[in-house]
């Protein structure tokens, strides 16, 4: 009998699973992208795509490798694809390194476009409106952003993504003791006899112009306190492509920085067919927000500068600002054509608002004349609750998002040219609003918990509601109809275990009889992917 | 295999030497058979060799998983499984060649955190019918040559308990495989011939396992206790292969 215990003792000894089996990996999934009919998720664990049609009767989504450490995944502007920018892997004594790619992946084709490998391993990317250039950065001067020992912080890589050569540019951009915070990108416009679209680099104290189409130009660094003695950090550029001046309001400063381009003769190859000045607009008290208006000679500058209570007008060719008496605290301005309540006439108007400031306030301010009509052209209204945000809607409108705790609305639509201000109620905070732009303009939100609230902002705001099966985390409408005729809704569920939950419903009929939902679709096909 | 080695020689050299004085076909005292009453049946020698038609035996097998996708299911080397199983010898075809059928049940349970990071539980329940050919080289050594068939099922999870995913799909299976017997003399344990001889049976048998490939829809019961639940569509996490090499021993008694 105590031969019988040893002898399966040994056995189970024997049989004991190999412990590579429990090994496991820390899993993150980053958010999930919206493409105009169909999601994607992208699982940097395994550096897998998965692209869900809603459209599929079995909600099974195709995978996709998109490489190692995936670090951010975004919409390509103005196409149907997704940009994947992927950190590879630095190697080791027993593995090879992988590089750091860029991939482009088209859900038509359910494959990968194209894949750009990359000399650096970024970790920011921004990308021009029409999708046609994208400029990777680094986001921090420490180490652990790109993984390695050593680098250039103010290494950039400008990467064409309409298919032509060269796709890939990487340069460093001259530092006067910073690093890129930020980019933005002019419209694409003909610039001095060829069509460009230019780069504007924000550091603190200063800003790098680059030319897209000549990503082999030398950069252009314009520095906004040439002393050094001020601290100044870029927070809005405007271009007006027309004048050809870039536009920067940069927080710490009281003036616009103006900066005019000129064509010029290059001196080789590596130089660029335009020179740059740069000059200052004094706009009052910390300006807080602009909008261009009108054209021409005519064209002006409209500047918030809340701790005056005042709306100042600047005239770039003469320098001249007209200050005017907003009556109260705004710090947000929201240009748009439009009639008024007085004149039917089109004409450049501007809603004008404190957001954050616990204004109860609206203004607008008619800007055709409003240099020499000053106060006359000002109006205000009272709103029922301060304002936290403000999303501009098509046709003319406006939705207000009030700070909560006020009581009464929650939001306002507001009627830019009638001015009239309807406020929509709600009985309790609602989590994850979606705000849909387009038309058909609608409000999603849901209570936290398993109810979706919308209603239809352009038409009689009565809310209705869909109740679901789980919590639901966010709300998102597609843009597209899919091949079933549909355009969807998606719904992110709560999802402690990240297996993936979405519920789908039809985004201009939403009904629970009609909804469908998918659990664990990242783990589909995990017993024949590779490992991770 | 050392292990494996180290479990042969116990077997072997411990428990089944044949030391015995007494054979079951000597001769009884004439002597002493005179002086039994003619009523009273003789008392049967204690412990013999003759052979036993049945033997019901305890297993332990583990395999070894060749393909990834099993890997992942069931572990990247072995899994452990335990079972029973009722042999029966047939046909003895006279001398030393017998051909006998068997029983099985094995079953079988991987549990693990997987490369998700997911608590995965694989469990595996078989029925087999196993046919062996056997030769005995010695009274307590006996090689033999098995192909057995059978079906069963296996069931996986993974998540934890309430967000858990699952599924439980059918598996059929046939293996061939060659193995030793060893055993030690049957031991009487009562005083009359109505009382069976007892045996300790073991064997040792390796071989080849192929079976349908598994194929794993996983359901979810989230919305469970909901009357008119939202549709949850299953997720097909793909198929495993079934085609391993395994290593079986039992141990158990004859009659």
């Amino acid at each position: 009998m105590k031969r019988a215990t040893r002898l399966f003792l040994l056995l189970g000894l024997a049989c004991q699973p190999n412990s590579e089996t429990s090994s496991s990996t820390s899993r993150s999934v980053l958010p999930m992208v919206a493409l105009d009919n169909s999601v994607a998720y992208v699982d940097s664990s395994s550096g897998s795509t998965f692209l869900l049609d809603p459209a599929d009767p079995a909600l099974k989504p195709r995978i996709l490798p998109t490489g190692k450490s995936p670090l951010a995944a975004v919409k390509r502007k103005g196409a149907n694809q997704l940009l994947v920018l992927t950190h590879g892997d630095q190697g080791s004594a027993s593995t090879a390194p992988e590089p750091a790619r860029l991939v482009l992946i088209d859900p038509a084709s359910g494959a990968a476009q194209a894949s750009y490998d990359l000399p650096g391993r970024y970790d920011q990317l921004a990308q021009s409106d029409d999708g046609v250039f994208a400029v990777l950065t680094y986001g921090s001067a420490s180490s652990g952003a790109s993984g390695s020992m050593l680098y250039n912080p103010n290494d950039l890589e400008v990467v064409r993504l309409d298919g032509k050569q060269p796709p890939l540019a990487s340069r460093p951009i001259r530092s006067l003791g910073s690093v890129p915070i930020g980019v933005r990108f002019s419209p694409r416009t003909t610039l001095f006899g060829q069509p460009r679209t230019l780069a504007v680099v924000s550091a603190v104290n200063y800003v790098t112009l680059l030319d897209l189409d000549n990503a082999q130009h030398t950069e252009i660094t314009v520095p906004l306190v040439p002393d050094g003695k001020q601290t100044v950090t870029p927070a809005q550029i405007l271009f007006d492509m027309t004048g050809l001046v870039v536009y920067v309001r940069a927080d710490g400063s009281n003036d616009l920085f103006q900066i005019s381009l000129a064509q010029s003769t290059p001196a080789d190859s590596s130089s660029n067919d335009f020179r740059v000045s740069l000059s200052l607009i004094g706009s009052g008290s910390a300006p807080s927000d602009m909008g261009m208006f009108g054209t021409g000679d005519k064209m002006r500058i409209a500047v918030t500068a809340p701790g005056a209570q005042q709306l100042v007008i600047l005239d770039p060719k003469t320098g001249n600002a007209t200050p005017v008496p907003a009556g109260a605290q705004v710090n947000r301005i929201l240009l748009f054509q439009g009639p008024s309540p007085k004149s039917s006439e089109i004409q450049d108007r501007a809603m004008l608002a404190g957001v954050g400031t616990g204004a109860t306030v609206l203004v607008f301010a008619d800007l055709q004349n409003i240099e020499t009509a000053q106060g006359l052209a000002i109006e205000s209204w009272s709103l029922p609750a301060p304002i936290s945000d403000i999303t501009p809607l098509p046709g003319n409108l406006a939705l207000l998002t009030h700070q909560y705790g006020y009581g009464g609305a929650a939001f306002s639509i507001v009627n830019l040219a009638d001015r009239t201000i309807e406020p929509i109620g709600s009985s309790g905070a609602l989590d994850d609003v979606t705000v849909e732009t387009a038309a058909p303009s609608r409000l999603w939100g849901t209570d936290g918990a398993n109810r979706m609230e919308y209603l239809d902002l352009a038409g009689n705001l009565q809310g209705r509601e869909v109740i679901l099966d789980q919590t639901i985390v966010s709300i998102t409408p597609l843009a597209s109809k899919s091949g079933d005729g549909k355009r969807h809704l998606v719904l992110e569920m709560d999802d402690p275990m990240n297996v993936g939950y979405l519920t789908v419903l039809d985004a201009d009929q939403p009904d629970r009889k009609g909804a469908r939902s998918a659990y664990g679709f990242l783990l589909t096909d995990y017993l024949e992917r590779g490992q991770p | 295999m050392t292990t494996i080695r180290h479990a042969f020689l116990i077997l072997s050299t411990a428990a089944f030497v044949p030391a015995l004085p007494a054979a079951a076909d000597s001769p009884p005292e004439p002597a002493a058979q005179a002086a039994i009453p003619a009523a009273i049946e003789p008392e049967p020698p204690s412990r013999s060799w003759e052979p036993f038609r049945f033997s019901l035996s305890a297993e332990v097998q583990t395999a070894w998983m060749l393909q990834d996708d099993a890997r992942r299911l069931w572990g990247k080397r072995s899994l452990a499984g335990a079972g029973l199983s009722l042999a029966y010898d047939a046909i003895d075809f006279g001398g030393k060649t017998t051909l006998g059928l068997d029983l099985s049940w094995l079953s079988t349970t991987a549990s693990t955190t997987n490369s998700l990071d997911l608590t995965q539980k694989t469990s595996t329940q078989v029925f087999d019918l196993g046919l062996s050919l056997r030769y005995e080289v010695f009274r307590w050594l006996s090689p033999y040559a098995r192909v057995a068939g059978g079906m069963g099922w296996t069931s996986l999870s993974m998540g934890s308990s309430g967000l858990d995913l699952h599924d439980r799909v059918l598996l059929y299976q046939g293996s061939a495989g060659a193995g030793l017997l060893v055993r030690s003399p049957s031991v009487r344990i009562g005083h009359t011939r109505r009382w069976p001889s007892l045996a300790i049976v073991g064997r040792v048998e390796g071989g080849y396992i192929m079976g349908n490939a598994t194929s794993f829809s996983l359901k979810s019961s989230l919305n469970g206790s909901n009357q008119d639940p939202i549709p949850l569509e299953p997720v097909s996490v793909g198929q495993a292969a079934r085609r391993f090499p395994y290593l079986r021993i039992t141990i158990g008694v004859g009659f």
